[in-house]
């Protein structure tokens, strides 16, 4: 019984972010930000109705498949949405009104190799 | 075919165990024909897809600390899959729709496969960001709030890989 | 209790998977149809999985496996259609 309430909780959990998913589909303006909602909602919410069933069935095999089930699922969509993130950005697919852009690339370089000056300063001074 | 079996002979054996074992958890009987067939398919398996070379994969210095960080990795990543997904939520579920999304630019220092790949993946599924492209050290994200955006470079779990990828070089 | 519980999830999967229909016909381009067609796929995995919990006739699990696969194969052909212009 009380392994029947964990499961509702997972259950129940799961079901609330996919129906976040879906909403987020429907409501966020452009490809790029429903892509959040595909990747992180669809992700999570899958792993938790998974759990949930994991603890209502009682049988090796079947929870073999499930975990199976799960790992594939996981590994899956964060690919599926990085390739279809990349392929709008190759094409060019137009972003929403009032996108920012940071250029970090030079900034993060210079700060790397100050980092790595400052750390080796340090070691000749530890030596 | 069976030449490049006969190289690498532990790792031919290392398979067939594998998809055996597999076999035997997913059929679920120890009825003699069921496991005829899984030795057969595993065999045809075997010889069909000798060009893996699993003792390769083997051969690559796996130490327990390794194994370690990677299991403290993975216990973080899932805090910070559970927090990014509560954090959509709230952006979707709130009625003005807070966003403000953009991208950035930055650098990826990691050079081992395997850590960009889990790196890659995990920047898809913490919060706020995903992966647009990954060319040799220049990585694109697209982030969904201008806050999430300035933190992304000090970040704990890119701390963790990077620590982990010193751990190779030694 | 659990069996309301799980109905009740179906239902709503269901119902979802309706709505996110509307996106993938009003989706200004090629891909939010790709992002919603991913979307309804995995609302239609997790219904298979519950029905197979629901009528205890586990055979569904290994369905839901061989769609899992399908739909990504179907998506990666989509996609490489897309950047290359050929799939083959």
């Amino acid at each position: 019984m009380v392994l029947h309430y964990i499961a509702a909780f997972f259950l129940i959990g799961g079901f609330f972010f996919l129906i976040v998913g879906v909403l987020g589909l429907l409501r966020l303006p452009d490809v790029y930000t429903r892509m959040h909602a595909l990747g992180k909602c669809d992700t999570l919410g899958t792993g938790m109705v998974l759990v949930g069933l994991m603890f209502l069935i009682h049988d090796v095999t079947n929870i073999t498949k499930l975990v199976l089930i799960m790992v594939m699922i996981v590994t899956i969509n964060p690919v599926i949405t990085h390739l279809i993130a990349k392929t709008a950005y190759n094409r060019g697919t137009p972003m929403a009104e009032g996108s920012f852009l940071i250029n970090d690339y030079v900034a993060s370089q210079r700060r790397r190799r100050k980092r790595m000056t400052e750390s080796s300063l340090s070691q000749e001074g530890e030596e | 075919m069976l030449e490049r079996m006969k190289g690498d002979l532990m790792g031919s054996i290392f398979i067939f165990i594998l998809l055996m074992a597999f076999w035997l958890l997913i059929s679920a009987s120890t009825h003699w024909q069921h496991i005829l067939v899984g030795a057969i398919f595993s065999l045809i398996l075997t010889v069909f897809w000798s060009n893996l070379n699993i003792s390769a994969v083997n051969r690559t210095n796996f130490t327990i600390l390794q194994a370690f960080l990677l299991i403290k990795y993975f216990v973080h990543l899932v805090i910070e899959i559970v927090i990014a997904n509560i954090s959509v939520a709230m952006i979707v579920l709130n009625p003005r729709l807070p966003i403000s999304p953009g991208i950035v630019i930055m650098r990826c220092d990691l050079e081992r496969s395997l850590l960009r790949v889990l790196y890659v993946n995990s920047i898809t599924l913490t919060p706020g960001t995903i992966t647009v492209e990954l060319e040799d050290n220049l990585l694109i994200v697209h982030a969904l709030t201008e806050d999430v955006a300035h933190g992304v470079e000090d970040w704990a779990l890119n701390r963790r890989l990077m620590e982990m990828e010193a751990l190779y070089k030694k | 209790m659990i069996n309301t519980v799980l109905y009740v999830i179906v239902i709503g999967l269901i119902l979802f998977s309706l709505l996110a229909i509307v996106r993938a016909y009003s989706g200004p381009t090629v891909l939010d149809r790709v992002v919603a067609m991913n979307v309804i796929t995995t609302n239609v995995v997790i219904v298979i999985l519950i029905f197979a919990y629901l009528d205890s006739s586990f055979y569904y699990i290994d369905v839901a496996f061989v769609f899992v696969l399908g739909a990504f194969i179907g998506t990666l052909c989509i996609l490489k259609l897309l950047r290359e212009g050929h799939i083959i």
